[in-house]
Protein backbone atom coordinates (compact mmCIF):
# COMPACT_ATOMS: atom_id res chain seq x y z
CA UNK A 1 0.00 0.00 0.00
CA UNK A 2 0.98 3.91 -0.83
CA UNK A 3 -0.38 6.50 0.71
CA UNK A 4 -0.06 9.85 0.89
CA UNK A 5 -2.10 12.14 3.74
CA UNK A 6 -2.75 14.92 5.70
CA UNK A 7 -4.11 12.97 8.73
CA UNK A 8 -2.09 11.80 11.35
CA UNK A 9 0.21 8.07 10.94
CA UNK A 10 -1.69 5.09 13.24
CA UNK A 11 1.45 2.94 12.65
CA UNK A 12 -1.46 0.02 13.30
CA UNK A 13 -2.71 0.68 9.77
CA UNK A 14 0.99 0.34 7.85
CA UNK A 15 0.52 -3.42 9.95
CA UNK A 16 -2.23 -4.43 8.61
CA UNK A 17 -1.78 -3.28 5.15
CA UNK A 18 1.06 -5.79 5.63
CA UNK A 19 -0.69 -8.51 7.19
CA UNK A 20 -0.12 -12.01 5.44
CA UNK A 21 -0.63 -15.35 7.45
CA UNK A 22 2.58 -16.54 5.78
CA UNK A 23 4.76 -13.77 7.12
CA UNK A 24 6.68 -15.28 9.75
CA UNK A 25 8.49 -11.40 10.16
CA UNK A 26 6.47 -7.77 9.95
CA UNK A 27 9.08 -4.63 10.20
CA UNK A 28 8.10 -1.61 11.22
CA UNK A 29 9.46 1.93 11.10
CA UNK A 30 8.34 5.17 12.02
CA UNK A 31 9.31 8.03 11.66
CA UNK A 32 8.82 11.28 13.91
CA UNK A 33 9.30 14.78 14.28
CA UNK A 34 12.26 15.48 16.57
CA UNK A 35 12.60 17.86 19.04
CA UNK A 36 16.18 18.79 19.52
CA UNK A 37 18.47 18.22 16.63
CA UNK A 38 22.11 19.85 18.38
CA UNK A 39 20.85 23.22 20.00
CA UNK A 40 18.42 23.73 17.51
CA UNK A 41 14.63 23.35 18.87
CA UNK A 42 12.00 22.30 16.56
CA UNK A 43 8.05 23.02 16.80
CA UNK A 44 6.96 21.48 14.03
CA UNK A 45 7.97 20.08 10.46
CA UNK A 46 5.82 21.02 7.25
CA UNK A 47 5.55 18.71 4.57
CA UNK A 48 4.75 19.41 0.58
CA UNK A 49 4.93 17.14 -2.14
CA UNK A 50 4.51 16.87 -5.81
CA UNK A 51 1.78 14.42 -5.66
CA UNK A 52 1.35 12.52 -8.36
CA UNK A 53 5.04 11.65 -9.10
CA UNK A 54 5.59 11.11 -5.22
CA UNK A 55 2.96 8.25 -5.79
CA UNK A 56 4.51 7.18 -8.80
CA UNK A 57 8.13 7.06 -7.35
CA UNK A 58 7.06 5.20 -4.03
CA UNK A 59 4.91 3.13 -6.37
CA UNK A 60 7.97 2.45 -8.13
CA UNK A 61 10.26 1.62 -4.76
CA UNK A 62 7.48 -0.70 -4.23
CA UNK A 63 7.41 -2.92 -6.94
CA UNK A 64 11.84 -3.09 -7.22
CA UNK A 65 11.38 -4.19 -3.08
CA UNK A 66 9.30 -7.03 -4.22
CA UNK A 67 11.15 -7.98 -7.46
CA UNK A 68 14.91 -7.47 -4.82
CA UNK A 69 13.03 -9.45 -1.85
CA UNK A 70 10.85 -12.58 -1.38
CA UNK A 71 8.42 -9.57 0.38
CA UNK A 72 4.79 -10.67 1.34
CA UNK A 73 3.85 -6.80 2.04
CA UNK A 74 4.85 -3.45 1.28
CA UNK A 75 3.57 -0.18 3.04
CA UNK A 76 4.95 3.22 2.99
CA UNK A 77 2.50 6.06 4.37
CA UNK A 78 3.73 9.86 4.05
CA UNK A 79 2.14 12.73 5.66
CA UNK A 80 1.86 15.80 4.31
CA UNK A 81 1.16 20.06 5.66
CA UNK A 82 2.07 20.00 9.63
CA UNK A 83 3.88 17.17 11.70
CA UNK A 84 4.14 18.80 15.48
CA UNK A 85 6.84 17.48 17.92
CA UNK A 86 6.44 13.71 18.37
CA UNK A 87 3.87 13.03 15.52
CA UNK A 88 4.67 10.90 12.94
CA UNK A 89 5.74 12.26 9.61
CA UNK A 90 6.22 8.43 8.07
CA UNK A 91 5.24 4.86 8.33
CA UNK A 92 7.49 2.20 6.37
CA UNK A 93 6.09 -1.49 7.02
CA UNK A 94 7.47 -4.78 5.55
CA UNK A 95 6.59 -8.44 5.91
CA UNK A 96 7.75 -11.98 4.83
CA UNK A 97 7.87 -15.67 5.29
CA UNK A 98 11.31 -15.09 6.93
CA UNK A 99 12.89 -12.08 9.27
CA UNK A 100 16.44 -11.45 6.79
CA UNK A 101 14.26 -10.19 3.79
CA UNK A 102 12.16 -7.80 5.86
CA UNK A 103 15.38 -6.40 7.59
CA UNK A 104 17.08 -5.71 4.41
CA UNK A 105 14.24 -4.12 2.41
CA UNK A 106 13.12 -1.66 5.22
CA UNK A 107 15.79 0.08 5.78
CA UNK A 108 16.48 0.40 2.21
CA UNK A 109 12.51 1.52 1.48
CA UNK A 110 13.35 4.94 3.71
CA UNK A 111 16.97 5.56 2.32
CA UNK A 112 15.60 5.06 -1.65
CA UNK A 113 12.35 7.08 -0.37
CA UNK A 114 14.47 9.80 1.08
CA UNK A 115 16.84 9.79 -1.71
CA UNK A 116 13.85 10.25 -5.11
CA UNK A 117 10.30 10.90 -3.50
CA UNK A 118 9.73 14.58 -4.15
CA UNK A 119 8.77 15.58 -0.70
CA UNK A 120 10.12 18.56 0.86
CA UNK A 121 9.70 19.79 4.62
CA UNK A 122 10.18 22.84 5.92
CA UNK A 123 10.70 23.62 10.12
CA UNK A 124 10.00 25.51 11.68
CA UNK A 125 11.55 26.46 15.05
CA UNK A 126 10.55 27.74 18.47
CA UNK A 127 10.20 31.52 17.36
CA UNK A 128 8.11 30.67 14.27
CA UNK A 129 10.88 30.95 11.56
CA UNK A 130 10.75 28.42 8.77
CA UNK A 131 13.26 27.53 6.61
CA UNK A 132 13.56 24.52 3.61
CA UNK A 133 15.53 21.27 4.60
CA UNK A 134 17.43 19.96 1.69
CA UNK A 135 20.11 17.90 1.38
CA UNK A 136 23.46 18.68 -0.11
CA UNK A 137 22.49 16.28 -3.09
CA UNK A 138 20.07 16.48 -5.25
CA UNK A 139 17.80 13.32 -5.26
CA UNK A 140 17.89 11.65 -9.08
CA UNK A 141 21.17 11.24 -8.80
CA UNK A 142 21.76 9.01 -5.62
CA UNK B 1 5.22 24.51 -28.72
CA UNK B 2 4.10 25.19 -25.17
CA UNK B 3 4.54 23.03 -21.59
CA UNK B 4 3.61 23.08 -18.21
CA UNK B 5 5.97 24.12 -16.26
CA UNK B 6 5.46 23.15 -12.15
CA UNK B 7 7.83 24.05 -9.15
CA UNK B 8 8.06 23.38 -5.77
CA UNK B 9 9.64 24.33 -2.14
CA UNK B 10 12.29 27.03 -2.06
CA UNK B 11 12.07 27.40 -5.95
CA UNK B 12 8.11 28.17 -5.82
CA UNK B 13 9.14 30.70 -3.11
CA UNK B 14 11.54 33.04 -4.75
CA UNK B 15 8.98 32.85 -7.78
CA UNK B 16 5.67 33.47 -6.29
CA UNK B 17 3.87 30.72 -8.66
CA UNK B 18 3.43 27.14 -9.09
CA UNK B 19 2.44 26.44 -12.14
CA UNK B 20 2.79 28.35 -15.70
CA UNK B 21 2.41 27.69 -19.01
CA UNK B 22 5.90 28.35 -20.95
CA UNK B 23 6.19 28.75 -24.83
CA UNK B 24 9.80 27.09 -26.29
CA UNK B 25 10.83 26.70 -29.82
CA UNK B 26 10.40 23.10 -31.03
CA UNK B 27 12.81 21.08 -30.99
CA UNK B 28 13.70 21.34 -27.47
CA UNK B 29 15.52 19.58 -24.50
CA UNK B 30 15.56 20.05 -21.24
CA UNK B 31 18.82 21.99 -21.71
CA UNK B 32 17.12 24.12 -23.63
CA UNK B 33 14.41 25.09 -20.66
CA UNK B 34 16.97 24.88 -18.45
CA UNK B 35 18.71 27.79 -20.05
CA UNK B 36 15.46 29.79 -21.09
CA UNK B 37 14.04 30.01 -17.29
CA UNK B 38 17.78 31.42 -16.23
CA UNK B 39 17.25 34.11 -18.59
CA UNK B 40 13.86 34.78 -17.70
CA UNK B 41 14.01 34.01 -14.05
CA UNK B 42 17.82 34.79 -12.91
CA UNK B 43 16.55 35.02 -9.37
CA UNK B 44 16.64 31.19 -9.26
CA UNK B 45 20.00 30.59 -10.72
CA UNK B 46 21.54 29.50 -7.03
CA UNK B 47 18.32 27.23 -6.09
CA UNK B 48 18.79 25.83 -9.62
CA UNK B 49 22.19 24.70 -9.65
CA UNK B 50 20.98 21.77 -7.01
CA UNK B 51 17.24 21.29 -8.87
CA UNK B 52 16.88 18.03 -11.27
CA UNK B 53 13.88 18.33 -13.80
CA UNK B 54 10.97 15.70 -14.06
CA UNK B 55 9.34 15.44 -17.25
CA UNK B 56 6.14 13.78 -16.89
CA UNK B 57 6.42 12.68 -13.30
CA UNK B 58 9.98 10.75 -14.19
CA UNK B 59 13.21 12.00 -13.27
CA UNK B 60 14.85 13.48 -16.73
CA UNK B 61 18.75 14.62 -18.06
CA UNK B 62 19.56 17.62 -20.09
CA UNK B 63 19.27 15.58 -23.32
CA UNK B 64 15.47 14.62 -22.65
CA UNK B 65 13.61 15.76 -25.47
CA UNK B 66 10.13 17.98 -24.39
CA UNK B 67 6.94 17.51 -26.31
CA UNK B 68 4.02 19.90 -26.89
CA UNK B 69 1.91 19.51 -23.71
CA UNK B 70 4.16 17.54 -21.26
CA UNK B 71 4.75 18.50 -17.59
CA UNK B 72 7.98 19.45 -16.69
CA UNK B 73 8.73 19.80 -12.97
CA UNK B 74 11.93 22.04 -11.47
CA UNK B 75 12.95 19.21 -8.47
CA UNK B 76 14.80 20.74 -5.53
CA UNK B 77 16.38 18.43 -3.28
CA UNK B 78 14.21 16.28 -1.50
CA UNK B 79 13.70 15.94 2.04
CA UNK B 80 11.05 13.48 2.88
CA UNK B 81 11.04 11.38 5.27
Amino acid sequence: MIKLTEQPIQAQEALDAIADCNAGANLLFVGTTRQWTGEQETRELKYECYQEMALKQMQQLHDQAMEKWPLLGVCMIHRLGSVPVGETSIAVAVSSAHRQPAFQAGPWLIDRLKQVVPVWKQEINQQGDSSWVHPVNPGATS
Amino acid sequence: MKINLVVFAGVKEVLGWERLEIALTAPATVADLKRQLLLTYPEITDLMAHCVISVDQEYSDDSTVLEEGCEVGVIPPVSGG
